[in-house]
């Protein structure tokens, strides 16, 4: 199977999935009533309400999905390791805008910070140490044992997901309120830096400080492995690596 | 208050339209005469010698999982940093930010033994040479 | 109450597109006219005879070179990665202006007001990062992917002392929203009170914009051009306009934490705002025309054996003072 067709019946795949998840919802039990949100909203209520309509937030959801489902297929497709680095790159940015929706400000910020910056810098930077990435044939296998895990993890995944975005769906009514218990309102307060604060320095604190020890463990992995490497290599295709490397 | 957020959507839009429609234009406007002179990879006047993209030293590797480690710290600090006075007063603030139920080391601790063990972990590294450049 | 564009201009769309429109024309304009600027400088300060002759003051050659650039071949090398080399540019150019949109430039106007300001200006530019790997990387060319890697390792290692930096103000200030942090600078900007966040700020600053004498990444004597190498016409202009819009934005963020943003007596907030930022500026023109380059191995040191303990030392003591204050 060459890579077009791979891209293909994977998007395929996901739009089929998008198309069955979309019937399913029009069959749900949805208390959501014509198309009057829409209208509203490019009539300006933005403007006046201040608030985005629940509605509008459902598509925009659906988009950035649809973003990561292709940007997803496009990390595991890729044949060149720097293009499969910024489709993810592309994915976890969709990931902040989606936690961002959710009213998350200080998460959703952070999620760029930290995945689309320093994550990927560290992805850039391993593959650069590998040498020479553009031949490395990286992609899917083609046996049938892992096609077998992989669709039975894709199935488990859909069984896990799909429920959320069903209740998600009839949580909003025609009036584009929310009426479900599942995603009560929230305040304007919830989601920022004080809340997240809160939070951490109370009923996380100790997870918080634990993590300190995760990073103390990252670092000293780093340095004894960059260490180790350079006193294993012989001296000539290190000092070569070297220069090559410093210019 | 997420409608704060869409002008840097509608900023997104139009910066990224505006670089593609530049683009477009200089295409339009410039001649277009490549010939394989023209085409090959500067290198200082010297055909390509060895193909460009080597293999880099480990060390930029390491700088990076240096750099995501503080990243992470730095996200933890924010905050931290914000609910600081917060957290260093037994009661809450009043509105102009002063304390007036007692002074509690809570803040404080809680961010030493959080970067106790984080300079333990420059220091580790810093002993080690990890932060030579060579 | 801070108002947002939003709230002047009746339709949301229309006033959307007509902020980005502004953002967009700044940008440009600015970028103009840094060029122009850092010329008259460069000549001031080096006895150069610099371009005095289109227009008055020399004031249409930058106007001259977008034509140029305008109507100049895009040159693609052979042997690119195609995607990543035309996507670059655009890449570059995106975040930088989103970037410019978030600073308040009067008590009562802010094209985008967010609780957490700060940290989306820190990942914007962390976004450019991938923009200059791109360029690097894709170009097929050693120079661009050396100057690329450089450029990488440079910025990430003076991105933590830069927020070490701003994080000793947000403890002062108690928000990341910068409204609130340039609200909070009542009667003296936090320079006076953050001398030694400050200057670690703006040294970090200068190492982000990639500009000399930290401009290692460009080494021309190296590197020829450093990432954009291989870029003509108007992808190099792109690229261009990127990094002075940069200077603009860090020198926006030290302008709102450290030298009390659009704050200043009798003239309007917008004028004081600009000001700080364009002098600011100068003072980046004048570093660079000044100072010899760094080496690289001095450079990485110096981040990360003096400006990230001396950031985390000034948090510390921060803390402890206003500790003890309170």
């Amino acid at each position: 199977m060459d890579r077009r067709k791979l891209y293909v019946s994977l998007l395929l795949a996901a739009a089929a999935l998008l198309l069955i998840s979309s019937v399913a919802l029009a069959q749900a039990p949805s208390t959501s009533g014509g198309v009057a949100p829409h209208a509203q909203f490019y009539a300006g209520k933005l403007a006046s309400s201040k608030k985005l309509s629940p509605l509008a937030m459902l598509w925009a959801m659906r988009v950035l999905a649809g973003l990561m489902l292709v940007g997803g297929i496009f990390t595991i497709g890729s044949r060149n390791p720097v293009v499969a680095a910024l489709c993810l790159v592309g994915t976890l940015f969709c990931t902040g805008i989606i936690f961002l929706l959710l009213h998350a400000t200080f998460i959703a910020a952070i999620q760029v910070l930290v995945y689309a910056g320093a994550i990927m810098v560290l992805f850039v930077f391993v593959v650069m140490s590998v040498g020479h990435p553009e031949r490395e044939e990286i992609g899917l296998s083609r046996g049938i044992i892992s096609k077998l895990i992989g669709g039975a993890f894709a199935v488990m995944l859909l069984l896990r997901v799909s429920p959320v975005y069903m209740s998600y769906q009839r949580t909003v009514n025609a009036a584009g309120e929310i009426i479900s218990k599942a995603m009560p309102p929230v305040s304007s307060k919830y989601g920022n830096v004080e809340h997240v604060g809160k939070l951490l320095f109370s009923d996380y604190l100790f997870p918080f400080e634990a993590i300190s020890i995760l990073l103390l463990v990252a670092i000293v992995g780093a340095v004894m492995v960059t260490r180790h490497r350079r006193r294993d290599d012989n001296k000539g295709a290190a000092a070569a690596a070297a220069s090559a490397g410093e210019g | 208050m997420l409608t704060n957020y869409l002008p840097i959507v509608v900023v997104f839009a139009v910066a990224g339209g505006l670089g593609i429609a530049l683009l477009i234009i200089a295409r339009l406007i410039g001649p277009s005469r490549p010939n394989p002179t023209k085409m090959q990879p500067y290198e200082a006047g010297l055909e390509q010698s060895a193909p460009p993209r080597i293999r880099f030293h480990a060390q930029f590797y390491r700088v990076a999982l240096l750099f995501l480690v503080f990243d992470i710290e730095a996200a933890f600090f924010y905050p931290w940093a914000v609910m600081f006075r917060d957290l260093s007063c037994k009661g809450s603030l009043n509105a102009a930010g002063k304390c007036t139920a007692g002074a509690t080391p809570f803040g404080m601790l809680v961010m030493v033994a959080f970067l106790a063990i984080l300079l333990l972990a420059l220091v580790f590294v810093w002993r080690r040479k990890a932060l030579e450049w060579d | 109450m801070l108002k947002t564009l939003s709230d002047l201009v009746p339709n949301v769309f229309l006033a959307m597109l007509l902020a980005a429109a502004a953002i967009m024309a700044f940008a440009t304009v600015n970028a103009l006219f840094l060029v122009w600027l850092e010329r008259k400088v460069s000549a001031r300060m080096q006895r150069r005879y610099g371009p005095t002759v289109v227009g008055p003051f020399g004031m249409f050659q930058t106007l001259v070179d977008v034509v140029k650039l305008l109507s100049k071949q895009l040159i693609s090398p052979k042997d690119i990665d195609k995607p990543l080399y035309h996507l670059a540019p655009i890449v570059v150019f995106v975040p930088v202006v989103l970037g410019l949109s978030l600073f308040p430039i009067d008590k009562s106007f802010a094209l985008v007001d967010t609780n957490v300001g700060l940290v989306l200006v820190f990942a914007f530019a962390g976004m450019g990062f991938i923009a200059i790997f791109m360029a690097g990387w894709g170009s097929n060319n050693k120079y661009a992917l050396l100057g690329a890697m450089r450029a990488v390792a440079q910025n990430i290692a003076y991105e933590i002392p830069l927020i070490l930096a701003a994080l000793a103000v947000t403890m002062i200030a108690r928000s990341m929203r910068i409204a609130d942090i340039v609200e909070a600078q009542g009667s003296f900007p936090y320079i006076l009170v953050q001398p030694i966040g400050a200057l670690i700020y703006y040294i970090s600053a200068v190492a982000e914009t990639n500009r000399a004498p930290f401009d290692i990444p460009e080494a021309e004597s190296e590197l020829v051009a450093g990432f954009h190498t291989e870029y003509s016409g108007m992808r190099f202009a792109l690229f261009f306009l990127a990094e002075y819009t940069n200077m603009v934005i860090v020198s926006m963020v030290a302008t709102s934490l450290f030298l009390g943003g659009y704050k200043g007596p009798l003239l309007p907030g917008p004028v004081w705002f600009f000001g700080k930022v364009y002098f600011l500026i100068f003072v980046m023109l004048w570093l660079r025309w000044t100072f010899p380059r760094l080496r690289f191995d001095q450079l990485m040191t110096f981040a990360w054996k003096v400006l990230i303990p001396l950031a985390l030392a000034n948090l510390l003591v921060t803390a402890t003072v206003l500790k003890v204050m309170s």
